[in-house]
């Protein structure tokens, strides 16, 4: 008898429709499961007969076939045993058929009959709600992420044995009420108030989450350029509801279960492959740079990364998105992300400090500021030196502003953002194109002139130029001001400056 | 451009390469060289006591048909020129050491009258403070009227070129004395400093083209750089540094030596400071102080003078800060009543106007070599 239950698949973060088609025929006793299947899907053969086998179920001695449509399309990862076994069961008469075709089954069998969470979940609701599909069965681990699309009834299922009674018309089984998701700000985020000192990163770190700038943070070891990274969450405004569904997609493709409330904070170490923080593998999954999107990517030892690795940054910062191409699929992904990069002046740490002699020669030096290519430089507008830090200052009482008090100002300097770019609130300073700053960044005639004597004495490079623009624009916001004044100027001018940075012999 | 003389000259240099000794004893024996020349193409090497096996090899070698047209050619197709020791442009103060190169390969121009030359030397391991010194004395030297001499190396003998290079409208502000070959730039990295030098001044060598920077040129080198020099300037030497060669061979050619203190603690003072202190080289804080043992006047820029009260208040109460020594942001932060966003484009302001500078560590100090503060 034949029999068809309704699943979906996934490529990249689109879903798509997978049907499940089950035949049994006489025959020779046989199992044969096609349509493109990965070793996972195959394997499942063995879990649904344990798991039918152990809820009170038996696979006949026949031919059985199981296709999933269409049968070009690659299927992957253990989503379709839920599925498949229902099938099986409809084609032996145990269950009917309409409630399989009306509404969508995820879900991966353990051989007790329990089902499993699986990765994926919320981008194949959101595309199959697009698709005009209403009912889902998902495990119960991933009902929460799915519960939160809108118009989705979605019935959390805990095992194969209370799905079938459901099915057979026994009842038991309630669909959630729609999740409802209170963006939040990051728990495991540090406050500001315990980082001692460092006004001047402080500032710099205020000014980038305002503007959306890329930070680079430079300074001995022991600092805290770490700690100030991890505090970054905790001034950025929270995600809104559509933000924080966007971020959970991506994470749900990769195995995070439940919804993700507070702004992503990654940080990989600088071993990473290129592969690991751009996405890609066989299956073309996102990186590292596609889970920090709408948080903070933070690379520690930013010049230790591998060269491939950093020049693989400048496209989607540029872009806020990246494309994984691989043989078989082409995925895109979004990546906008704020990079706070750390590193040590100097290979062995101690140039600039004051209690440590460096002893590293200029060419070492040389060689270890140029791992960091001009045009990677060129897309990050703060640059910021940390202070050398005395042990005093570490133990002191000095309360600093609290993450709360800042997070205030960055909001309120976003706002003044979205209203000038209007319509597409998404958008902050840093994003600004080359025609858009001639009409918000204009510098009155004293401005131009210490531009000018900024440059000169100051060695910048032209590129700095619109650098120091974005960021003037982002001061002045922060200070409440319609235009770009000379102070807000000659402090973006200051985040330019680096002297560990400048090219020489 | 080459004449007989110069190529005979070329032919014996490539024989005997940089052993001064050897190619001054082969000039002894023969007053006119292309005797010499016919000698060897006659297979009479009789003559050619001083020269061991492999000297006369490659005399021999070098003598053969051709062999020197090709030298001649591939020198001319890679824009190298030669000086010879008889060449009447040979600079002449290199001419008075006693083991003078034999023949120099050069790009760019070279005065045989150099405007005051003056070698600025120093250790490649240089300090911040080094640097700053260098590049300032570099810059300040050229805009005396100077000639700054150094070798190419990373560190001090690179920013001086570097300051000497900063000062646009001079005329052959600076040469370089390579311990390699003409074509090989060493250190790798500095092609851009190299060709810099090679437009708007000079870059020279006595070694053969392709020879590899080997540690025993070095010394040979430095002696050129002495010699090419009325006086060497130690900005940084470490307890056994090349610059401390340098300025040992300088004061046996009877030339000037002087250095930049340091204070006792810095590795990289050490040999400067081990120089004045045995009166070898005399202690230099301005560049005044070396232009006036050459009775050279000093019309360049002196520190500015800013008076305190000139500044605005939240200036004057950084700069006060700073005269009891370099601070940091945070250190400024206290001593200073503003807002940190206040504090920084103030800061600007000061570095802009040239009275304060920013230092590795978001460290701030008073730029003494601009400006002069007065109360």
């Amino acid at each position: 008898m034949l029999s068809q239950a309704n699943s979906f698949g996934l490529s990249g973060l689109t879903g798509f429709p997978v049907k499940v088609e089950a035949d049994i025929s006489g025959g020779l006793p046989a199992y044969e499961t096609v349509g493109l299947p990965d070793a996972a899907v195959k394997e499942s053969k063995e879990r649904v007969r344990a798991a039918l086998k152990n809820s009170g179920f038996l696979l006949p001695p026949s031919r059985i076939t199981v296709s999933l449509a269409p049968a070009n399309v690659r299927k992957e990862g253990s989503v379709y045993d839920l599925p498949i076994a229902l099938a099986l069961l409809c084609a032996q008469g145990k269950i009917k058929q309409a409630p399989l075709t009306r509404a969508i089954y995820l879900g991966e069998l353990a051989l007790n009959g329990d089902v499993r969470g699986v990765n994926g979940v919320l981008p194949m609701v959101i595309s199959a709600r697009q698709a005009g599909e209403e009912v889902f069965f998902v495990p119960r681990e991933n009902a929460e992420e799915a519960a939160c699309v809108e118009g989705a009834r979605v019935f959390p299922v805990d095992n194969l044995r209370g799905l079938i009674a459901f099915l057979q018309g026994e009842g038991g089984m309630e669909p959630l009420p729609q999740t409802v998701v209170v963006p939040e700000i990051g728990e495991n985020a540090l406050d500001f108030s315990y980082i001692k000192g460092q006004a001047s990163a402080k500032r710099a770190a205020e000014i980038a989450a305002a503007g959306g700038h890329n930070l680079l943070l430079a300074g001995t070891p022991g600092s805290g350029k770490t700690m100030l990274a991890r505090a970054m969450p905790s001034i950025l405004p929270p995600m809104d509801m559509a933000e924080c569904m966007e971020v959970t997609k991506i994470h749900s493709v990769v195995g995070h279960r439940g919804l993700v409330t507070a702004r992503p904070y990654r940080s990989p170490h600088h071993g990473a492959s290129a592969v690991a923080i751009t996405g890609g593998g066989s299956n073309a999954l996102p990186g590292e740079i596609s889970l920090a999107h709408l948080g903070v990517l933070f690379l520690d030892e930013f010049p230790e990364f591998h060269r491939d690795v950093l020049e693989s940054l400048r496209q989607p910062l540029e872009d806020g998105v990246i494309t994984v191409s691989r043989s078989k699929q082409s995925c895109t992904y979004p990546a906008s992300f704020m990079l706070v990069a750390a590193m040590n002046p100097c290979p062995c740490g101690n140039r600039g400090s004051r209690t440590k002699a460096c002893t590293c020669s200029p060419a070492a030096i040389h060689r270890y500021v140029r791992k960091i290519s001009g045009p990677l430089l060129d897309r990050i507008d703060l640059f910021i030196e940390m202070n050398d830090v005395p042990f005093e200052e570490l133990t002191g009482k000095g309360e600093g502003e609290s993450s709360q008090v800042i997070r205030q100002r960055v909001t309120a300097a976003r706002q003044r953002q979205h209203e000038r770019f209007g319509s597409d609130s998404t958008r902050l300073n840093a994003q600004l194109t080359i025609g858009e700053m001639d009409e918000f960044c204009q510098l009155s005639k004293p401005c131009r002139d210490i531009m000018e004597r900024a440059f000169q004495r100051m060695e910048l490079s032209a590129r700095a130029y619109q650098r120091v623009r974005k960021v003037a624009r982002t001061i002045a916001d922060l200070a409440g001001s319609e235009s770009i004044q000379e102070q807000h100027l000659m402090e973006a001018i200051r985040y330019r400056s680096l002297p560990i940075l400048q090219e020489e012999p | 451009m080459i004449d007989e003389r110069d190529r005979l000259e070329l032919w014996l240099h490539y024989a005997t390469g940089t052993n001064y000794k050897q190619f001054a004893a082969v000039r002894e024996e023969y007053y006119y060289l292309d005797e010499a020349w016919e000698d060897v193409r006659a297979g009479q090497m009789g003559r050619f006591t001083m020269l061991d096996e492999e000297g006369k090899q490659r005399l021999m070698e070098a003598a053969r048909d051709g062999f020197m047209d090709r030298y001649i050619r591939w020198l001319d197709k890679n824009q190298i020129n030669v000086l010879t020791s008889t060449s009447y442009c040979y600079p002449s103060l290199l001419k008075e050491i006693h083991d003078p190169p034999a023949v120099l390969f050069y790009k760019g121009t070279l005065n045989e009258d150099m405007q005051l030359p003056i070698a600025v030397v120093g250790t490649r391991r240089c300090t911040d403070y080094g640097k700053e010194v260098a590049k300032t004395f570099g810059r300040e030297l050229v805009r005396a009227g100077a000639t700054v001499v150094s070798g190419l190396a990373t560190g001090i003998d690179g920013y001086a070129a570097v300051g000497a290079l900063s000062v646009e409208d001079a005329q052959d502000p600076t040469v370089a004395v390579l311990g390699c070959g003409i074509d090989v730039v060493y250190p790798q990295g500095n092609e851009k400093l190299y060709a810099a030098i090679a437009e708007r001044g000079c870059v020279m060598t006595e070694f053969l083209p392709k020879t590899r920077p080997l540690p025993q040129n070095f010394p040979l080198r430095n002696r050129i750089i002495s010699g090419l020099s009325l006086g060497v300037l130690v900005v940084e030497a470490g307890e056994r540094s090349g610059a401390s060669i340098t300025a040992h061979l300088a004061l046996e050619q009877g030339r000037e030596v002087f250095a930049i203190p340091g204070r006792v603690t810095d590795r990289m003072s050490i040999g400067t400071n081990t120089l004045i202190r045995r009166g070898e080289a005399k202690l230099v804080t301005q560049v005044s102080d070396i232009l006036e043992e050459f009775g050279a006047a000093y019309t360049s820029s002196e520190p500015r003078e800013v008076n305190l009260s000139s500044l605005s208040p939240l200036e004057q109460q950084i700069v006060k800060a700073l005269l009891s020594g370099e601070k940091n942001d945070d250190e400024l932060m206290e001593r200073c009543d503003t807002d940190i966003g206040q504090l920084i484009y103030t800061l600007t302001e000061l570095s802009i106007s040239g009275i304060i500078k920013q230092l590795p560590g978001s460290v701030y100090a008073l730029d003494t070599l601009q400006t002069r503060i007065v109360e």
